[in-house]
């Protein structure tokens, strides 16, 4: 009786160390996935995972922090340098850190799902956060980009915008065609870096010169900005494919224009010079004539009607 | 006869080409208000803005127009009747929209490129109120027949500015 007694306070004391246990040395009893079958390998990753598994999380954490200021990391580093970024914050009791890792995760991979051995805590916190990006609390993406001024067309056209909060996964891109194509084309912005090499929030698109040709009459090109995650949501964004922004190609005569040929005839012989003091003159009367009858409209009728009620 | 009296001839020979002066352009317009505005609202401000694509319409739409753009960003407008101004009210029969009628307004604008048309929803007491606002970019703006826009809904943002736009 008195040994039955001594062997069932041992299971209990086992049973409690095995509970209270911190994680790195739970292990043995309730094994977590190895981590380094979840994601891919760099050297802060591997050496996040080892100082994690030995309970170093400040140091993980630091390691993490670091290793993501790393410039040219691939996807799918990022999104396993947040996994282990929200997991360490957590285990260190920083709970908006956890969070704001696991939204950047989430944004990148909206499908993504915890291991099923992963603490009811962080279970908890995720689900959450899952929920948040639903209903799109989540902090809005701003883009800041000015509309493409008409280029004069046979060069590149460099566009700049300014991105703030960007989703880890999402892709700022620039939509274009020219006016009566159906289909756009597209161009991603990149991120620039600094002279330090880290990313700046700038972001850098170009239009390729063979895009933008010139031709001998001035054409429209349309265009939009947008920001889309990735599961292709938009999250920003300036003009869109139904109501585009347009900007103007030069023609050929204006390029062309003041590199004339210097051997040709005297200005004023020219039959163009006379052409165009004609269209100028024609023009002049046509002007005066249109605003002495009244400026050209176009009617806008508008419809009003309330939302129907939700049933 | 020389080539320098014949350009101008030629050239105003080829004006008087082309289609005869079309009729003024109808331009299709659909709006849904939320049904909290259509509680309050006693008057529609419509305003046309030049250099649409400059502007950002989400900013727009959180407050008074009149607070966010220079009087001359306006482009002057004509109503149905003859009024002209760089804003127009329109009063609004709330009994006939909120039994599922609808309201239909028309303005005449400047022939042109790259305008944002802003529908403000107000209420016409001392001062005016400002319930909310659609604002909507318009890439041009024919004589003819123009391309039907889908606007965006008005909805209830409310703020404490005065929505009042000097004629």
């Amino acid at each position: 009786m008195h040994a039955h007694g001594w062997r069932l306070r041992g299971w209990a004391l086992l049973l409690v160390l095995g509970l209270g246990a911190r994680p790195g040395w739970s292990r043995p009893l309730f094994p977590e996935p190895v981590l380094s079958q979840l994601g891919p390998a760099s050297p802060a990753i591997t050496e996040a995972r080892e100082q994690f598994d030995q309970g170093e999380f400040e140091d993980a954490r630091r390691t993490l922090l670091e290793g993501l200021d790393a410039p040219d990391l691939t996807d799918d580093q990022l999104v396993e340098m947040y996994r282990l970024l929200g997991l360490t914050a957590l285990y260190l009791g920083d709970e908006p850190q956890a969070r704001d890792a696991y939204e950047k995760l989430l944004q990148a991979r909206p499908d993504y799902e915890l291991p099923r051995s992963s603490p009811p805590k962080l279970r908890a916190l995720y689900a959450r956060i899952r929920e948040d990006i639903k209903s799109r609390r989540v902090r809005p993406v701003t883009l800041d980009v000015d509309p493409i001024p008409d280029p004069p067309g046979g060069e590149p056209v460099v566009v700049e915008a300014s991105i703030q909060d960007l989703a880890l996964g999402a892709r700022a891109r620039l939509f274009y065609r020219r006016a009566g194509d159906e289909a756009y084309n597209s161009v991603d912005f990149a991120r620039e870096r600094g002279p330090d090499g880290r990313p700046r929030e700038r972001y850098r698109a170009v239009l390729p010169a063979y895009e933008v040709p010139t031709e001998a009459e001035a054409y429209e090109m349309e265009y939009y900005f947008e920001v889309a995650d990735a599961a292709q949501r938009r999250l920003a964004g300036r003009g869109d494919s139904f109501q585009p922004l347009i900007f103007q190609v030069a023609p050929r005569a204006m390029r062309a224009g003041a590199a004339a040929d210097p051997s040709s005839r005297p200005w004023y012989k020219s039959p163009w010079l006379w052409v165009g003091v004609g269209a100028v003159a024609i023009g002049a009367t046509a002007g005066i004539v249109a605003l002495t009858s009244g400026e050209e409209r176009g009617r806008v009728p508008i419809t009003i009607r309330v939302e129907p009620p939700t049933p | 006869m020389s080539l320098r009296l014949l350009s101008p001839l030629l050239l105003l020979g080829l004006g008087a080409c082309g289609p005869d002066a079309e009729p003024a352009g109808r331009f299709p317009l659909a709006l849904t208000m939320e049904r909290a505005v259509a509680n309050d609202v006693q008057a529609l401000q419509v305003a046309v803005v030049s250099r649409g694509s400059s502007r950002s319409c989400t900013e727009i739409q959180r407050t008074c127009l009149g607070t966010q753009v220079r009087r001359d960003d306006l482009v002057v407008l004509k109503d149905t009747q003859g009024r002209e101004g760089r804003a127009l009210r329109f009063p609004v029969d709330l009994a006939t929209l909120q039994s599922g009628g609808s309201l239909e307004l028309a303005v005449d604008v400047p022939v042109g490129r790259d305008y944002a048309l802003v529908i403000e929803a107000i209420t016409t007491g001392t001062p005016p109120g400002f319930l909310g606002s659609s604002c909507n970019y318009l890439r041009e703006v024919n004589a003819g027949d123009n391309a039907p826009v889908i606007a965006a809904p008005l909805t209830l943002t409310g703020g404490d500015c005065n929505p009042s736009i000097a004629p």
